[in-house]
């Protein structure tokens, strides 16, 4: 892990947005800060990749959103995840512990 | 399933665009705003905090863009507005629009037209049910062989053959010439379309000889007039009774004999002299084979049954040689119409290349518009697609403006187009050609809309740099213009050297003159001459009439005229030359003719005389030959004096050589004369002769190249008494809705054989009309509408004459150009006549016009004589006597005294 924050490794934003919103529903910013707290600040996501991220998978039937008022008494658009967009969340992350623990494997024999 | 999803999700931010929007308006405020707080929970000021939301969001635009960019929808959109803009950039430049889309719709257009015929020529399937099992014979066939090979055979399911056969129709009206065939053995069945109504006949009706007959559907339509109850109805054919069993539905067509017959009757009850006849080879063949049968196997049968035919028959041994029904019918097409396809497709790429020019050069002129495009953000890619945007917008309207020219293109080609073409689907701008249209106008817009987009963004990046433009000499605009100057070379040279070809067969040596000779063709009602002197003295009558015509330089009767496919071939024996077995004897083709024939035609004659009025029926028989005769026979001697003989007629009846005529181009315009041929003259009155087979041999004629003709319809003028009204019959095409108007072509007069069905080569020139020929013409007749009664001399008063054409000024010259037969035929399809005109007389005004006419006769005694390899004929001549007229006596041996040739 370097210093510096990097990008989400490539193919892995979406299932990282779906992990954060299964453990709570989120606005766009929640789902931001909540990504760079959690990997300590080694992701930072910005704007530009995040939003069409949530459209695409909207598009695809993984989460859906809803407005909501917020703790500020804002209204901000909440994204849930849909029951196909748990599943996939399960099947992503076992991939990519499979995948992983392999690399893993390989890295350090 | 995913991709369902993302489609109906497009459709949704289609709909609800203004929506979606504003939602991700609110949701980036919202996120700006909510970064805005954090920043200050941090401790930033205001400003501050607003400042590094904003570094941190970056460009807003830019997060919106790349949002909408995750639909599909946007793409669209983005077409659409390209689209759009486009559209408007060309009605901003009208010229240039214009000058873009007419060229490419001339190109489109032109293929669109073309390959309309292609594609119902070439790229449909014969119209029959399970049309690969289908094969034909090769060439012409007898009928007994088509018997054996039925009843031999095990490799077809149903086999049947039929050979075109002239019938007159005589009802309530004008008698009218039917095209018919005589339909041996199963062939509908083979065929395999069922009859709209009634029955089809088949090998029992044939055998019990049943006066039947099953007719189109445009005949039931004309003369029936599409009356349900017509089955069982008479119809008065060629002299004999016919009973009308059943109607074929609209749209077919028999394969042979230029698909046009109207009336089919069975073989033997329509020409009982054949049914024996093995030498008559006029019949086309085809079959169905029996399922798990390949052509091979078939093949193979009929390799043995061939054999054996022929060794029961040494004279008549045969091959028989099987070929796929499609092939027969278009394989001699193809090549013609894909040369045809291939220069209309030269044309669109000129035009191709003009377009590329012509977007290079507005290139050039809206640099200024894409400098500023680019320095407002927009891409390459984005700029290419712009550009090929606007060329695919104007070759679409290129392509669409194409189809409304290739609509008129299309009823001109059908115009144009040879009878003989295998136009069995109605060629038309279908589907397929919209398809194909389309496919080609979008292909054209992109593929030569790529290279000036690809050439602009290169110069660009160099005016970008600072550099001059140089788009007025780049390579790629040289190359533009060497491609089309190299195309349109190529194209230049093919109509050259097409014009060039024409211009020769225009000019090539006919042996005769067909400017200004009229022409046309007779058959007589056997009823009402059966006996030969009742013939002999209405062709007197009517050479007499045809020559007294005011206004005729020559008039005289022929039993085939030249290049009309009417030929007619019989073994002579030639006195002084080495005896050859019987049946190996040299083939000639023969023609009776009448005193004033050659004249008529413009046929020098090289040496002695023709045949004149002393020449009687009486007289010793006397004939005159052609060059090629003489050089075969008699190449070292004169031929004058020297004796020719049927190989099959009575063994003295020996006619003496008393001329040498010019060689005439019989067959075929394009040949040179090959055969050696007789025009066998005859005394007397050639016509009469022609009548009279057993007369003797007039006819020596060595024959030579022959032209075919092809038979114009015969249009008989009422000559005559008034009893014979309806002697004459004339022919007109009816029913065959078809094409009149591929009748001869009034600026060229005759019209040229063709080898082959749909031979691209064929070029209309006339000739006179087989049978019984009139070749009139050459008058000094100014007049515009000189109606040639006068050749119906003998009218009586009051008798209804009929107007045989009148007269068309032409080049300055006069010329007669009947026009229409008959009142009934006027019009266009009067055109289609059997008058075949010529005009523009070569000579000054007041030449000879000629007339002849041909055999018409029913009766006549048959001569034998092998008709060798002759093509079917589809009409015996009047010599064989009554094909034309099946009640007539028939002859005595019942075997076809010659056999007609067949066009093919």
């Amino acid at each position: 892990m370097s210093e510096k924050p990097s990008g989400v490794v490539q193919g892995t934003l979406d299932m990282l947005i779906l992990k954060t919103l299964a453990l709570e529903p989120m606005h766009g910013y929640g789902i931001g800060v909540r990504l760079e707290q959690i990997s300590k600040g080694v992701f930072q996501v910005n704007p530009g990749t995040l939003f069409p991220a949530f459209r695409r998978l909207e598009r695809e039937g993984l989460i859906k959103s809803e407005w909501r008022g917020t703790e500020n008494n804002r209204r901000a658009r909440y994204y849930i995840p849909t029951d196909r967009g748990l599943k996939k969340l399960k099947s992503e992350t076992r991939e990519w512990e499979r995948q992983t623990a392999a690399i893993t494997r390989i890295l350090e024999a | 399933m995913s991709m369902l999803r993302r489609f109906a999700a497009g459709l949704r931010g289609l709909l609800r665009k203004s929506r979606i929007e504003r939602e991700l308006d609110e949701e980036l405020r919202g996120y700006l705003e909510a970064s805005v707080e954090e920043h200050r929970r941090a401790g930033l000021g205001r400003d501050e905090a607003l400042r590094a939301a904003r570094l941190e969001m970056g460009s807003l635009d830019a997060v919106k863009d790349e949002v909408r960019r995750v639909g599909w929808e946007t793409a669209l959109e983005t077409v659409w507005q390209d689209i759009r803009y486009g559209a408007r950039a060309l009605r901003h430049h009208p010229g240039f629009a214009c000058a873009a889309i007419l060229t490419l719709a001339l190109g489109i257009g032109a293929n669109s037209a073309i390959f309309s015929v292609v594609s119902s020529v070439l790229l449909r399937p014969l119209p029959y049910p399970v049309p690969d099992r289908l094969v034909s014979l090769a060439g012409g066939q007898s009928f007994p062989d088509i018997m054996d090979l039925a009843e031999q055979s095990t490799s077809f399911a149903d086999l049947g053959a039929s050979g075109g056969w002239p019938l007159d129709l005589v009802g309530e009206g004008e008698p009218e010439r039917i095209d018919g065939e005589l339909v041996a053995g199963n062939l509908f069945r083979a065929l395999g379309v069922p009859p709209l109504l009634g029955r089809t006949f088949s090998e029992e009706d044939d055998r019990a000889r049943a006066a039947v007959a099953v007719v189109s559907h445009d005949f039931w339509r004309a003369h029936l007039g599409s009356d349900r109850a017509a089955l069982g109805r008479q119809l008065n054919l060629s002299g004999a009774a016919y009973t009308v069993i059943g109607v074929m539905p609209p749209g077919f067509r028999m394969p042979f004999f230029s698909f046009r017959s109207q009336v089919w009757i069975p073989f033997r009850t329509g020409y009982p002299e054949a049914v024996e006849a093995r030498g008559a080879h006029f019949l086309r063949a085809a079959g169905r084979l029996r399922d798990g049968t390949g052509l091979r196997e078939a093949q193979a049968e009929l390799n043995v049954i061939g054999r054996h035919i022929g060794e029961l028959n040494p004279t008549d041994a045969r091959e028989f040689t099987l070929r796929d029904l499609r092939e027969d019918v278009v394989g001699a097409v193809r090549a013609p119409l894909f040369i045809l396809l291939g220069a209309v497709s030269l044309v669109l790429l000129i035009a191709c290349g003009n377009f590329a020019s012509l977007l290079l050069a507005r290139g050039v002129a809206r640099r200024q518009e894409m400098r500023v495009r680019h320095a407002l953000g927009a891409g390459r890619a984005r700029l290419m697609r712009q550009m090929l945007t606007e060329s695919a917008l104007l070759s679409l309207i290129g392509g669409g403006v194409g189809v409304l020219l290739a609509k008129p293109g299309v009823a001109l080609l059908v115009r144009l187009m040879p009878r003989e073409l295998p136009t069995f689907h109605p060629v038309a701008i279908d589907s397929r050609t919209m398809i194909v249209t389309l496919a080609v106008s979008l292909a054209t817009g992109l593929v030569f809309g790529m290279a000036p987009a690809l050439h602009l963004w290169e110069a660009r990046e160099a005016n970008l740099s600072g550099a001059r433009s140089t788009e007025g000499r780049s390579p790629l605009r040289r190359a533009l213009v060497v491609a089309e100057l190299a195309l349109a070379a190529v194209l230049l040279i093919g109509a050259g050297l097409l014009i060039r070809s024409f211009w020769q067969l225009r000019n090539v040596a006919l042996g005769f003159e067909p400017r200004g000779v009229l022409t046309l063709r007779l058959t007589l009602p056997a009823s009402r001459y059966e006996s030969i002197s009742a013939q002999e003295s209405f062709l007197a009558r009517l050479d007499e009439g045809l020559r007294t015509t005011p206004g005729a330089a020559a008039a005289g009767l022929v039993s085939e005229l030249p290049l009309t496919g009417w030929r007619m071939m019989h073994n002579m024996i030639v006195e002084g030359q080495a005896p050859v077995p019987e049946g190996a004897e040299p083939e000639i083709y023969t023609h009776e003719i009448s005193p004033g024939y050659f004249a008529a035609m413009g046929t020098p004659l090289r040496l002695g005389r023709g045949i004149d009025d002393q020449d009687a029926s009486t007289s010793p028989r006397v004939g005159v030959v052609n060059e090629a005769f003489v050089r075969r026979f008699f190449p070292d001697r004169s031929p004058l004096g020297a004796r020719a003989r049927w190989a099959r007629g009575e063994p003295n009846a020996w006619m003496t050589i008393v001329g040498v005529a010019a060689d005439a181009r019989f067959e075929n315009a394009r040949r040179g004369p090959a055969a050696h041929h007789l025009h066998a003259v005859h005394p007397e009155t050639a016509a009469v002769e022609a009548l009279d087979l057993g007369r003797g041999p007039k006819p020596i004629g060595g024959s030579h190249a022959s032209g075919r003709f092809r038979a114009p319809a015969g249009v008989a003028p009422r000559c005559a008494p008034a009893d014979h009204q309806r002697d004459v019959h004339v022919r007109r095409h009816a029913g065959v809705g078809r094409r009149a108007s591929l009748q001869p072509d009034p600026a060229v007069g005759v019209r040229r054989p063709r080898d082959r069905p749909g031979g691209a080569r064929s070029v209309r020139r006339a000739g006179p009309p087989g049978g019984a020929a009139l070749a009139g013409g050459r008058g000094p007749h100014g007049a515009r509408r000189a109606t040639l009664r006068y050749l119906l001399a003998d009218d009586p008063p009051g008798a209804a004459t009929h107007r045989l054409g009148r007269a068309r000024r032409s080049a300055g010259r006069a010329a007669c150009h009947p026009r229409s037969a008959q009142p009934a035929l006027r019009g266009r399809r009067g055109r289609s006549g059997d008058l075949r005109r010529r005009h523009r007389g070569p000579r000054a005004g007041g030449t000879p016009r000629e007339l002849h006419s041909g055999p018409a006769g029913p009766a006549r005694r048959p001569r034998h004589h092998s008709a060798g390899r002759v093509a079917p004929a589809r009409r015996i001549s009047a010599r064989a006597g009554a094909r034309d007229r099946p009640a007539h006596p028939r002859a005595a041996a019942g075997i076809p005294d010659r056999i007609p040739a067949t066009r093919r």
